[in-house]
């Protein structure tokens, strides 16, 4: 996907002005970070379960040559074949030639974060294949030629009426008029339609929640059952996957199963968790007769050898996201990448650059609500720190900022100083405030004052009034 | 350099190594040889009980029987009260449970016309309400995703606390993995249209399990 | 944090004024050294204080950090505790100042040292020194903001609301989005003022539906982007520290009202 996150500031001036999105967004709190927090009550062991969930990941991140060296032997003795992609070009490549191969003329599509990474979609439609995205949300996104604003609900930004109005204009050739006036009726014309492109594809393409190293498996998880139907149906069934998703045992990835729906959509367990292993056997009435597993690293590795070791921890539960006020206040677009809000502003910056995504790791108060919530203890603020001190070190802090700090920490290092610089201004201020106890207008404070008023400092500085010298204690 | 050689080069070198030290080397195959369960929440000893409480919970509806006996009626039963014709889509191992006349049963991959099918679980687990179905000649994994409707038979006996469970009872019984195991926990959904929660999306509209026998598998006319 | 069955006897108390304390708001430093003195301390004001650093670390200039740090350190390390009118502030001290010193093992076991001694006010009165009652009338209803530094980093929370309980003829209510962060951040509020001011209205407007005439924090950077987007919007609501009321200077003006 083509990263527009320089936008960001523009974009997110738009989302606070479309109430649709705002009405949307509004829905969160007593939507899913109320059923979060009702399943996790539910959960006694939650806290520590949270904790092993990250000494999971830790360990198969530790030893993450040794694990996909497992998996991949694993996936080769059950009949599968694995494929290396060492960026998103590569990965293309190599969806294309299966595709070509398979003579796929239809290929359906399950949720996958990496295949957005890497651009399968149209890498594919650019060779002629009908590519239909099975996910109802994402089948929506793709209808709408937008982006998703949520990695678990990709068109939370759309309302049911835009919904009906996309089917209608969309399946029009193919259903005729119908109602629409419910989402009960959308949800079951989109079964219809979705049901024969099932049968048609040749080729289905999932991602992975996670990689059995013990058994050279992939789960998926879903509420709808489309991910089993492109994974079933098709001849060849193909994963997009970063490598980073490897856990060592089946009983690893249960654990982590129970953080993944309770922290993604407030559910103990989804309708469908479903392990792969391998195409069908040879007694198998159905299933793919081929079995593919493409492993991306596109930047992981990188990520593996730093200090942002801990983000690949990450199950992509959009727990973060959920809580975040940040978000909960533009949604997803601004972000301008596969992936927003907390999550989104160490990942994007780490995929695409800080150029392109400096306001990420920026537009962040540090509340640490993200780092309460993460299944896997993901350090979410301190990362995003990390950033912005790689922002510092090269130079891309603006100027002004770095002139101010700098002033600024001059001062602040040196106590006498600022306490005798600082009486002016403060003086000034105050007098200026005095008849409202509030300045309307501030000169070089335009970001403070385009939306709030300046409080007039209350009086003299303390340390003008605290006795000096010898008189320090009371 | 291949792309596989140069992954494997960046992975290890992210880790500080030319190649991994023999004592990595055999950590990670212990873990792997010797799978061990992490932290298992508490639960309840009634396990059906528990059980019946959250696959209701996420509305799968069931039924209890005594044993085998009473599938033919219960289905039927169910059929009727549905609404439904009387026609179903089954595991070629229940043929024998001698459908004709009363019910329609072929055995076979499940097939677009069909609305109800009927499967037998592999096992359950309490913990989530959840039934496991496997890939196998004779239970397609289509019998438990195409069809409008669905019907699972769930022996007591097969009936586990926690999702653990199930990979133990895999690793003995089964030579190899199958290359479906489905944990399926009620019906298909989804909340992707103004955030409302509905239910029957591409998977089945309906999830409905005969729990049969007791937990000691006896059925109710066997027990002493 | 559970209290202590033994308070320390009059400890050696250094008291961090905060930067936005000294020059907005004095009081809330007068308010603390007030309580902390009645509690049984034995209050110092080193001069030798400005900043924790905060902006400097939180902009990625972490050299400029580490600089005010070893000032901080400096200044305050030969006192039994360390207290602050400010979450920020002290999760600053406590939880990032070691991080700050990770290559530098000196430093970095001087931090630690005193990070153990620091403390966000209240939690400082409630669960080292025991504090139970105050001696503080304030005839109003008020919600009390909690700060996220002090919420997350600190585990500040019910100290705040227990001492609040002691005070006389005032009604302490509950907002629905307490918890939630006001959209200070930092220079996150100037650098994104639009976000910023949503994030205040969601909770003004979390404020407004408990019907509360004041607003309490114990952080000034949240309580002077509250109180001056409350004053944007006409609202009449007072806003004060949480020291001030507890050590009953909440007569004074509110933050951003005219003096009296």
């Amino acid at each position: 996907m083509k990263p527009e996150s320089h936008a960001f500031k523009r974009r997110a001036a738009e989302a606070l002005r479309y109430q649709p999105l705002q009405d949307a967004l509004a829905q969160f709190e007593d939507g899913w970070v109320a059923k979060r927090r009702t399943v996790v009550e539910r959960l006694p062991e939650f806290e520590q379960l949270r904790a092993q969930g990250a000494a999971i990941r830790d360990e198969a991140l530790r030893n993450l040559d040794l694990y996909l060296e497992q998996y991949e032997s694993a996936v080769q003795r059950n009949g599968g074949q694995v494929h290396w992609a060492r960026d998103a070009g590569e990965a293309q490549e190599i969806v294309r030639r299966i595709c070509r191969e398979a003579g796929a003329r239809t290929v359906t599509r399950g949720k996958s974060m990496a295949g957005e990474e890497i651009g399968v979609t149209e890498a594919l439609q650019a060779d002629g294949i009908r590519v239909v995205d099975t996910d109802l949300g994402e089948y929506i996104i793709q209808l709408a030629e937008q982006r998703p604003s949520h990695i678990v609900f990709p068109c939370v930004h759309l309302t049911g009426r835009e919904v009906a109005e996309l089917f209608r204009r969309h399946h029009a050739g193919k259903t005729g008029e119908r109602d629409r006036s419910t989402v009960s009726a959308i949800v079951q014309e989109a079964r219809e339609v979705l049901r024969e492109e099932f049968f048609a594809a040749e080729v289905g393409i999932t991602g992975a929640n996670f990689l059995v190293a013990e058994t050279g498996s992939n789960f998926i998880v879903t509420n709808e059952g489309n991910g089993d139907l492109t994974c079933t149906l098709p001849r060849v069934h193909v994963v997009t996957t970063g490598i980073e998703r490897v856990v060592p045992t089946l009983e690893d990835a249960s654990t982590l199963l129970r953080l993944l729906g309770r922290s993604a959509t407030g559910q103990e367990i989804t309708a469908y968790t479903t392990l792969s292993t391998g195409p069908r056997r040879s007694d198998d009435p159905d299933g793919p007769d081929e079995y593919h597993v493409v492993l991306v690293d596109n930047g992981r590795s990188r990520m593996l050898a730093g200090e942002f070791r801990e983000m690949l921890r990450c199950i992509r539960c959009g727990a973060c996201m959920n809580h975040c006020p940040v978000y909960r206040s533009i949604g997803g677009h601004p972000y301008g990448w596969v992936y927003p809000g907390p999550m989104g502003a160490v990942l994007t910056p780490l995929h695409v650059g800080l150029k392109e995504a400096g306001d990420l790791p920026n537009a962040c108060t540090m509340n640490g609500h993200c780092a309460q919530v993460c299944p896997v203890q993901i350090p979410l603020p301190s990362l995003i720190r990390k950033l912005r001190g790689r922002q510092f070190a090269a130079g891309l802090t603006p100027r002004t900022t770095v002139l101010g700090l700098r002033a600024w920490a001059f001062t602040a290092r040196h106590p006498t100083l600022y306490h005798a610089l600082t009486r002016w201004p403060i003086a000034l201020l105050r007098r200026l405030g005095r008849r409202r106890g509030r300045l309307r207008r501030l000169p070089l404070a335009g970001g403070w004052i385009s939306q709030r008023d300046f409080p007039a400092p209350a009086g003299k500085t303390f340390f003008s009034q605290w006795p000096r010298r010898g008189e320090d204690e009371r | 350099m291949s792309a596989r050689e140069a992954v494997f080069t960046a992975v290890r070198t992210a880790l500080g190594r030319r190649q991994a030290p023999q004592e990595a080397r055999a950590a990670v195959a212990r873990r792997i040889a010797s799978p061990t369960p992490n932290l298992l929440p508490r639960l309840d000893a009634d396990l059906v009980a528990v059980f019946r409480v959250k696959a209701q919970a996420a509305s799968c509806t069931v039924d209890q029987i005594a044993g085998p006996d009473e599938i033919r009626g219960a289905v039927g039963r169910y059929l009727d009260e549905q609404g439904w014709p009387r026609r179903l889509r089954i595991a070629a191992e229940l043929a024998t449970l001698g459908w004709d006349p009363d019910i329609a049963a072929e055995a076979g991959a499940a097939d677009p016309a069909d609305a109800v099918s009927l499967v037998p679980a592999f096992a359950g687990i309490a913990e989530t309400g959840s039934l496991v179905l496997l890939s196998g000649p004779d239970h397609p994994t289509t019998l438990n995703f195409v069809p409008e409707h669905h019907i699972v038979i769930l022996p007591a006996n097969r009936l586990v606390g926690h999702q653990e469970d199930v990979w133990a009872l895999l690793r003995q019984e089964c030579q190899t993995m199958p290359r479906t195991v489905n944990i399926i926990t009620g019906p298909s959904r989804t909340a992707d249209v103004d955030q409302i929660v509905q239910i029957g999306v591409h998977g089945p509209k309906s999830v409905h399990c005969l729990l049969m026998g007791d937990e000691s598998g006896l059925a109710a006319d066997e027990r002493g | 944090m559970s209290p202590q069955s033994d308070p320390p006897r009059s400890p050696t108390v250094g008291l961090f004024v905060t930067c936005l304390a000294d020059l907005f708001r004095p009081s809330v430093a007068f308010a603390s050294i007030r309580l902390l003195e009645h509690a049984g301390c034995r209050v110092s004001v080193p001069r030798a204080q400005t900043c924790c650093g905060q902006p400097a670390l939180n902009s990625g200039d972490f050299e400029s950090a580490r600089g005010i740090a070893r000032q901080v350190i400096g200044a305050f390390e030969d006192f039994d505790y360390v207290v602050a009118p400010s979450g920020s502030c002290m999760a600053t001290v406590c939880k990032d100042y070691p991080d700050l010193f990770a290559d530098d093992p000196p430093w970095r076991q001087r931090a630690e040292a005193l990070a153990a001694r620091t403390f966000e006010l209240l939690a400082f009165l409630v669960d080292v020194m025991a504090v139970t009652d105050v001696e503080a009338r304030l005839p109003a209803k008020a919600a009390y903001h909690d700060s996220c530094s002090g919420l997350r980093s600190l585990g500040v929370k019910e100290q705040a609301r227990r001492l609040l309980g002691r005070v006389s003829d005032l009604e302490l209510v509950e907002m629905s989005n307490a918890e939630v962060c006001c959209g200070f951040g930092g220079t996150f509020c100037v650098k994104y003022p639009e976000i910023s001011a949503k994030m205040a209205d969601d909770k003004i407007h979390g404020l407004e539906t408990t019907g509360a005439d004041v607003l309490l924090g114990g952080d000034l950077g949240c309580l002077l982007h509250l109180a001056g987007r409350m004053k944007r919007l006409g609202k009449a609501t007072r806003v004060y520290h949480t020291a001030e009321v507890l050590a009953d200077m909440a007569d004074a003006a509110g933050i951003g009202d005219p003096e009296r």
